[in-house]
C-alpha cells in the first residue's frame, strides 16, 4: 500500500481511505490509550475521538512526517488532555491497603497466591503512575510500557535527545521514591 | 565520578543508550558505591515492572470502524475553514500563474504610436487665433502687450518649421 497516495486519497475526502487509513492505526493508536488510562472502554472513547480529530485535521497534513507520526502526535495531544481533565485527587493506596492473596498448601494454590501478589504489585505500579505528573507519566509509558526508542519519544512529543534523556531520568527518580515501598529500600 | 552524574549515566545504561567509555567509567563508580549499584538495581525492576504493565495485542472494542464511520456522519462536518484550507493550497499558484500572465501582457505588448500627419500636428498645437489676439490686447501693460506678441511670433515660426520637417 503506497500510504502516501491512500492519505491524498483521504484528503481529497475519499472515505473508504480513510477506512483503510483507520483499519491500519487503530490497534496502534488504542493499543498507546489503553496502556496510558488502563481503561479499556476509556481507551476505545479516546481512539474514536483522536481519529475524528485526524479526519478533520486531514486537509492541514503536509507530508512533512510520515503520517503514522503525526498520528500519534493527535494522540498523544489528546490523551494528555484527557490525563489534565481527568485528573483525580486519589488516596494514595499502600501496599498495606491492597488484599493479600490467601496462603495456599498445595502447589496450584502457591501459584495462584504468586499470580494475585503479581496482580497487587501491578495495581500499586498503576495507582503511583497515575499519581505522577503528566509530562513524566506520559514519557514513561511510551518508553517502558509502548517501548519506542528515544528518537521516536522524540519525534512524537517534539522533544530534542537531551530534553527526552534529562525528563525520563526525572521521572525514573520520581517513580523510584514512589516505589520504595515495593522496591525494598528507602528509595531516596 | 559522583553519584550525581553516576545517575544521568544509570538511566541511559538501563536503556542500552551508554557509549563504552562512559560505561566503563559509570562501572567503575558502581563497584566502589553500593547506593548507586542499588540505583541501578531499582531501575532495573522498574522497567521489568513497567514492561509488565503493558497490554499486548491490544484490539479495540468490536466495531470500532464501523462505530467510527457512523460519528463520522453525524460530528465531523467540516468547517468553513477546513474546505477553505482544501481550496487555498490549489488557488494559490493557479493565481500566481494568472496574475504572471497579466503582467506579462501588460508590459510586454507596447501600444502602437499613432503617427500623426503634418497638418494634423499643425492643427492639434494651433491655437484659435481669435483667441490669442483677444489675449494681446486684453493685456494691460504695454510691455506685457509687447512680450506676448513677441512670443506669439517666435511661437508661429516654430510650428511653421515643425511643419516643414
Amino acid at each position: 500500500m503506497d500510504e502516501n497516495r491512500v492519505v491524498k486519497q483521504a484528503q481529497q475526502g475519499d472515505k473508504e481511505s480513510f477506512s483503510i487509513l483507520v483499519k491500519t492505526y487503530q490497534s496502534k493508536v488504542f493499543g498507546l490509550a489503553v496502556n496510558i488510562v488502563h481503561d479499556r472502554e476509556t481507551a476505545d472513547d479516546l481512539a474514536q475521538e483522536i481519529f475524528l480529530k485526524a479526519y478533520l485535521s486531514l486537509p492541514g497534513f503536509r507530508f512533512q512526517s510520515e503520517f503514522g507520526t503525526w498520528l500519534y502526535q493527535i494522540a498523544i495531544n489528546h490523551i494528555r488532555d484527557y490525563l489534565r481533565k481527568h485528573k483525580k485527587e486519589k488516596e494514595s493506596l499502600s501496599l498495606d491497603e491492597i488484599p493479600e492473596p490467601g496462603t495456599g498448601e498445595n502447589e496450584m494454590d502457591l501459584r495462584i497466591a504468586e499470580t494475585q501478589e503479581h496482580e497487587r504489585y501491578k495495581i500499586l505500579l498503576r495507582q503511583k503512575l497515575e499519581e505522577m505528573p503528566e509530562k513524566y507519566r506520559l514519557i514513561l509509558s511510551l518508553r517502558d510500557i509502548q517501548g519506542l526508542s528515544y528518537e521516536e519519544i522524540g519525534k512524537v512529543l517534539k522533544l530534542s535527545p537531551g530534553t527526552v534523556d534529562s525528563r525520563l531520568h526525572r521521572a525514573r527518580r520520581l517513580l523510584r521514591k514512589k516505589l520504595a515501598p515495593l522496591l525494598g529500600q528507602g528509595g531516596g | 565520578m559522583n553519584c550525581h552524574k553516576a545517575e544521568k549515566l544509570i538511566s541511559k545504561l538501563v536503556d542500552g543508550r551508554l557509549e563504552t567509555g562512559a560505561s566503563t567509567r559509570l562501572a567503575a563508580h558502581l563497584a566502589v558505591c553500593p547506593s548507586c549499584a542499588q540505583l541501578l538495581s531499582d531501575y532495573q525492576k522498574m522497567k521489568g515492572m513497567m514492561a509488565d504493565l503493558k497490554i499486548k495485542d491490544a484490539e479495540p472494542l468490536p466495531y470500532f470502524e464501523q462505530r467510527l464511520r457512523a460519528r463520522l456522519r453525524t460530528e465531523a462536518r467540516p468547517s468553513i475553514w477546513a474546505v477553505v484550507e482544501r481550496w487555498y493550497a490549489a488557488a494559490v499558484p493557479v493565481f500566481l500563474v494568472i496574475a504572471m500572465i497579466l503582467v506579462g501582457v501588460l508590459f510586454l505588448v507596447q501600444p502602437t504610436e499613432v503617427q500623426m500627419s503634418q497638418s494634423e500636428m499643425l492643427l492639434f498645437q494651433t491655437q484659435s487665433p481669435l483667441t490669442e489676439t483677444r489675449a494681446i490686447f486684453d493685456e494691460e501693460k504695454p510691455e506685457n502687450r509687447q512680450l506676448k506678441l513677441l512670443f506669439a511670433g517666435l511661437e508661429a515660426q516654430e510650428i511653421v518649421r515643425r511643419g516643414k520637417q
